[in-house]
């Protein structure tokens, strides 16, 4: 469906008319509109409580946005419920300013603890002004809590479904609308399905109804009729979503997705299990899927003899440490350097390492960087932010985004805390930060791409934007109206009792409720909550056909290759839309796809010239580490794990773990440096950071950590900090060179060291003189010397 | 031989040297670039004594500029502080110049007294554009998607600083920077094979040329040799041996079949040559009396970069192009007046210690330090910040400088005349094809050159700003 442009401002109406392929109903969304404004008023129902006021909201909706300012009087009048002991009793006139489309009236009601029957009252709307009424009344329903049969726990969720479309006719998506407990009266609520992906008429037919669910059940379905076809696509996606529950309240999961199974398209490519596990095979798969190879991890992944196995046990494994327990024991919110530490030990010491591998290139996705004055001294949440990406590294991506979305670190670092809805008399409107960067960066991207993640381009040549800066100032509007748990909407984010570690909360008085213009043509409702704007229009970005290529394609980066093919990238993005159950976004899945494609596998042999990617200089150096055992010495004065003097370390190194300068990251996944990568159309993101600076300091840290510490005592006995290799065994390997240079090939290169730079690499071992220290010092020598190697540096 | 010939044949030059000398390394080829220039090109490089550096300062983010220097007369000063609410500066923390009609934001004190020296020179509204374009065009073009007359990506960072510093139009449309672009036409000004184009903040696209590369220092730490490739740093016997091995696995790496591998050869060679060829420059810095403030990350760019201009006549360079950055915090989409306060005030000592220290070391009039940014930023308000807006002004500073105001004043009208929609993002009136092209001019760049690097000039009537002497 062709995404209309909007065009909102009054002048240019007519221009907005002549387009051609455009959803009137969008351009219309402006002031120009000649018909007065209709109002609309919904049902409402809530618990009393025991004790105290709570109120119920009631939303006062125009069918457009109000091109004069509209106001409207209203009252309340008891049916059972008596003003004064059941309710606050209220009248005004509500104004809803020109250029919204909605409004609330909050009603308080009183609670008791006296067992009665459900009382009611209504609220009557007259006399409008510059609007006329389609609906005058509202029944609020206060729903008693106390007898034995209304618990007022009971609250209505619904279940996403998914159905196969078949060919032709139609078939019926079932979805399931609970209660938890059986309840004394009938109970009903509205419902009304929206577009994701899938088309009204076309994929399946839209309802807009009432579910009754008679007293004494506990659920009712809703049927909604999907129309089968042949064509080869995407699976799609509507949702449904209920309101204006009577006799019950909504629970969390108001809002459910639906899936139209496509039973046309070839299921995604069987993937190759990886048996017949060489040392070399093994090797080459841990740089990519670990912190890298070591002796026992070789041997572990050849004695398995499957990296899908590997795979699957790594994805079994419980989580592992986190950081806040260790940052909050040692540290505080501005000590960042425990936070370093820890990472430093989980990479290097756990056996969780692909679940690390991940979260490492979501860090890189996701971006929040402390480097930023705004989370400097916000180091407990940094680690918690980490914690997050940990535990939902092998989830599905819907969650971490919406995640990603509601940490209050995110919040600070891209300005979504505490952002308000437009407000004339202050002259101000949404903070569109947020808006913009979980587009561009966290999920579809700057252009519209086929699933092999090459741009579409456009008429005028040039790539077709995904979005516009309409879109953004529309999903500005949506990340209104929320702030840190448990305080006050204005807490300022530096004070030591704010929550840096729950997700936010939403304040629906800052929030935004006029209609949202989403992507591919949804629009949200007017009156809609925080809670469930921000769930739609997560739904919208997750739905829209991008996020599979681009999201694959930025971890395939990180992971294997800075160059994939298109074919690969299609392949990965498949898994993403299916994990070939019907789910779209199991980051499980993608990996797998990732790691077991046959691209990965023998990249190096069927296209040597482009594959791969360079090390990262925090790779190179846990590397080192993993691979020859490095310990951490606790020094007396600090307790610096892996290195002392952590910001001069990874300053120079160029790189530390959610420290970036941006949000862009340390370097942009399209770096091409000038020369012949540039010219063949290759790209090379890690190169963005090896420059002259950072490559002569990286190379002599590396230097100082392998040719310092040199044997056991020294290990043992040193009096300073810092992060000693254990060389002991390979120096006792180095009177037979040939023995040495098969161990370091083997961990370091994936036993892929040229004949050429083997033989001159030996032939320099061998004048290294016989005395007490020629052992180790040969294996300083060649570790060094492969370490810092361009065939070592790139990864293949 | 037209000109199209001229560049085809200097590009084909440029290539075949790319292939002898099997990548982009500044150090090993500027040499022989400055051959192909010298035969083809014609950049002016004056007498003996005509040297002249080039600073770029960029303030990653987007600066929100209409706070930096501001209306002051009543009438001007009342429309922008009722457009920006909160935000709005107070009229007593405006620093006037001459006239009373505008004036700097006090956190700008320092670059105030450099404007009142007549060392300064305001571009007022100046951004990306393909051409000159007015609001109705650009609501026009929006409306009917064709897009061929507006920069691509507004508003969005990656692309306005790819735009800003490329001067083009088009994000997909030249990957070489300007600045980059221009450090290869003057190359041939330099009598030795030293580079000459430095960054002390990181990799940019500004000074990536079509086939070369800045060298990226770091902007406090000694430039050490390269252990393992220096044997004299060693004192193990077989040090000799171990870094004649080094070298020539780098030599082995660039004739991979591998792409990536050759040009981990060629960054590490370049690292190495770096790092030999500066370490001493820089152990013969002289003693700068001007006072730089450690903490201030501009400063500290900012004197590295006056210890590298000082250093030119030693490298044998008339000709300098530099890059410093203001780090991503410049980004105020919230907490802006107390973020935007203490960032100016890191730009202006920056900006004014540089200037004192140039002419404590008598080398003001042949520096030229100018500033640019992602964007201007929106001048409405989103409660505590602003957001992503479009042009914005710009300051020129050096003693080859003709001080004054540049440009035009956007009217602050939201929805007005130069707004592109309704939330008071400046369309630019000036463009950075023109605001570039200016300091390209004065380095010497031949108007043929010029031309090619900057190829939506001819779209505007005015080439050059007339600012520089």
């Amino acid at each position: 469906m062709i995404h209309c442009y909007l065009v909102r401002l009054a002048f240019v109406f007519a221009l907005a008319l002549t387009l051609s392929g455009c959803d009137l109903s969008l351009s219309v969304d402006g002031n120009s509109g000649s018909q007065t404004p209709t109002l609309t008023i919904s049902d409402n129902s809530t618990f009393e409580g025991d004790s105290g006021r709570k109120p119920l909201n009631f939303t006062i909706s125009l069918n457009k946005k109000a091109p004069e300012a509209v106001s409207v009087d209203y009252s309340l009048t008891g049916i059972q419920a008596t003003a004064g002991s059941d309710f606050v009793d209220k009248s005004g006139t509500l104004q809803i300013p020109s250029g919204e489309s909605s409004a609330v009236i909050s009603v308080e009601i009183i609670g008791d603890s006296t067992e009665e029957e459900g009382e009611t009252f209504s609220l009557n709307l007259s006399n409008p002004v510059n609007a006329s009424l389609a609906d005058d009344q509202a029944i609020g329903t206060i729903i008693d809590d106390d007898g034995t049969s209304n618990p007022g726990v009971a609250s209505l969720n619904v279940s996403d479904s998914a159905v196969s479309e078949g060919d032709s006719g139609q078939q019926q998506l079932i979805f399931v609308v609970t209660t938890g407990l059986a309840i004394s009266v009938d109970i009903s609520v509205e419902y009304k399905t929206g577009n994701q992906t899938a088309t009204v008429g076309d994929d399946y037919e839209a309802a807009n109804g009432t579910l009754t669910i008679p007293a004494g059940e506990t659920s009712g379905l809703i049927s909604i009729a999907v129309n089968g076809d042949t064509d080869t696509e995407s699976n799609e996606y509507f949702t449904i979503t209920l309101s204006s529950p009577v006799n019950i309240v909504l629970g969390a999961n108001f809002h459910a997705t639906g899936t139209i199974l496509d039973d046309d398209m070839a299921p995604p490519p069987p993937l190759d299990p990886g048996t017949g596990v060489s040392a070399a095979k093994a090797g080459r798969f841990l740089a990519q899927a670990s912190f890298g190879a070591t002796q026992t991890s070789i041997d572990e992944l050849i004695s398995l003899d499957s990296l899908g196995q590997w795979i699957e046990q790594q994805f079994a494994k419980p989580l592992g440490p986190l950081q806040l327990p260790y940052v909050d024991a040692h540290g505080d919110n501005s000590k960042k350097w425990f936070r370093h530490d820890i990472w430093w030990k989980n990479v290097v010491e756990s056996d969780d390492q692909l679940r690390q591998r991940v979260t490492f290139a979501l860090s890189q996705i996701f971006v929040i960087s402390d480097n930023d004055y705004t989370l400097r001294n916000s180091q407990l949440g940094v680690a918690s932010y980490h914690d997050m990406l940990y535990a939902n590294a092998f989830g599905n991506y819907r969650d971490l985004l919406e995640k990603v979305t509601l940490h209050p670190v995110m919040g600070i670092y891209l300005s979504m805390i505490q952002n308000e809805k437009a407000d004339q008399v202050r002259n101000i409107r949404p903070d569109e930060n947020y808006a913009r960067e979980i587009m561009q960066l966290f999920s579809i991207g700057l252009y519209e791409l086929n699933i092999d993640g090459i741009p579409r381009v456009g008429s005028d040549d040039r790539p077709v934007p995904s979005y516009s800066q309409d879109d953004i100032e529309e999903f500005a509007k949506v990340y209104t109206g929320w702030s840190f748990k448990g305080t006050n909407w204005n807490h300022d984010a530096i004070e030591s009792d704010t929550n840096l570690t729950d997700p936010l909360e939403a304040w629906q008085e800052h929030h935004d409720v006029g209609e949202k213009y989403l992507l591919n043509s949804v629009i949200l409702a007017a009156g809609q909550t925080a809670e469930i704007d921000l769930q739609q229009a997560l739904d919208n970005i997750f739905y829209h056909q991008n996020v599979g290529p681009f999201i694959s394609k930025l971890l395939i980066q990180r992971l294997v290759s800075s160059n994939p093919s298109p074919a690969y990238v299609a392949r990965v993005a498949q898994y993403f839309n299916n994990n070939g159950n019907g789910e779209r976004g199991d980051l499980k899945a993608v990996i797998k796809a990732i790691l077991l494609d046959e691209e990965a596998r023998e990249g190096h042999i069927n296209m040597p010239t482009t594959f791969g990617k360079l090390r990262e200089p925090l790779m190179r150096f846990s590397h080192l580490w993993r691979a020859f055992n490095a310990i951490a010495r606790d020094g007396v004065n600090n307790e610096q794990y892996f290195v002392q003097g952590i910001s001069t370390f990874e300053g120079d190194l160029g790189q530390a773990i959610l420290r970036s300068p941006s949000v862009f990251n340390f370097y942009l996944p399209e770096y091409s440096p000038p020369g012949e990568l540039q010219n063949a159309g290759l790209f090379g993101p890690e190169f963005q950071i090896a420059t002259e600076g950072n490559l002569v300091n990286t190379n002599n840290l590396l230097h100082e950590h392998i040719y310092r510490f040199n044997n056991v005592d020294e290990r043992i006995n040193s009096s300073s900090d810092g992060t000693l290799l254990d060389l002991e065994s390979e120096a006792l390997m180095a009177s037979n060179i040939d023995t040495l240079l098969d161990y370091l090939n083997k961990i370091l290169l994936a036993s892929s060291m040229s004949d050429e730079f083997r033989q001159n690499l030996k032939t320099h071992l061998a004048s290294i003189t016989a005395d007490s220290d020629m052992g180790i010092n040969r294996v300083k020598d060649a570790i060094f010397m492969i370490m810092t190697s361009p065939e070592y540096l790139i990864q293949q | 031989m037209s000109k199209k010939m001229n560049l085809n044949r200097r590009i084909f030059l440029q290539r075949m040297l790319l292939a002898t000398a099997g990548g982009a390394t500044f150090a090993a080829t500027q040499g022989k670039l400055q051959l192909i220039n010298s035969a083809l090109a014609a950049s002016t490089c004056g007498g003996a004594d005509d040297k002249k550096s080039l600073v770029c300062v960029f303030l990653h983010g987007g600066n929100d500029s209409f706070n930096m220097f501001l209306p002051y007369e009543q009438t001007a000063y009342d429309i922008y502080d009722s457009v920006r609410g909160d935000l709005a500066v107070p009229r007593n923390e405006i620093l006037p110049i001459g006239g009373s009609e505008y004036g700097f934001h006090s956190a700008m004190a320092g670059v105030k007294d450099l404007y009142d020296e007549g060392a300064v020179a305001v571009i007022r509204n100046v951004g990306s554009l393909i051409q000159p374009i007015v609001r109705d065009e650009y609501l026009e073009a929006v409306a009917s998607r064709n897009f061929s007359k507006i920069p691509e990506g507004l508003f969005a960072h990656n692309h306005q600083q790819k735009l800003w510093q490329t001067s083009a139009g088009i994000v997909g449309g030249r990957s070489a920077g300007w600045g980059g672009q221009v450090a290869e036409a003057v190359a041939v000004c330099n009598s030795s094979n030293n580079p000459f184009s430095f960054s002390v903040s990181g990799n940019n696209v500004w000074q990536t040329g079509r086939t070369s590369l800045p060298m990226v220092l770091h902007p406090s730490r000694s430039i050490d040799l390269m252990e393992g490739y220096e044997a004299s740093i060693d004192n193990d016997s077989w040090a000799q041996n171990r870094a004649n091995l080094m070298d020539q696995y780098l030599q082995e790496a660039k004739s991979d079949s591998n792409f990536l591998k050759r040009q981990a050869g060629n960054t590490i060679e370049r690292a190495k040559l770096s790092s030999s060829q500066l370490g001493n420059i820089l152990d013969n810095s002289p003693v700068i009396q001007t006072t730089f403030d450690a903490n201030n990350d501009i400063s500290v760019q900012l004197r590295r970069v006056a210890e590298l201009i000082y250093a030119r006549d030693t490298l044998g360079l008339k000709r300098q192009i530099f890059f410093v950055a203001g780090k991503g915090s410049w980004d105020t989409h919230t907490g802006q007046t107390a973020q935007h306060l203490e960032l100016m005030e890191t730009l202006n000592g920056g900006l004014h210690s540089f200037y004192r220290t140039l002419e404590e070391l008598g080398l003001e009039d042949s520096v030229t330090t100018f500033t640019a940014s992602d964007f201007g930023r929106t001048l409405t308000s989103n409660g505590n910040g602003t957001d992503h807006g479009w042009g914005g002004h710009n300051l020129v500073i050096g003693g080859a400088v003709k001080g004054g105001l540049y440009g035009s004043m956007p009217s602050y009208e939201i929805g007005g005349v130069d707004d592109c929609g309704d939330k008071g993002r400046m369309i630019p009136t000036l463009s950075v094809n023109q605001y570039g092209a200016t300091m390209a001019r004065w380095l010497g760049v031949s108007e043929l050159d010029i031309e090619q690097i900057f190829p939506d000039l001819a779209n505007f009537t005015s080439k050059d700003l007339g600012i520089l002497t």
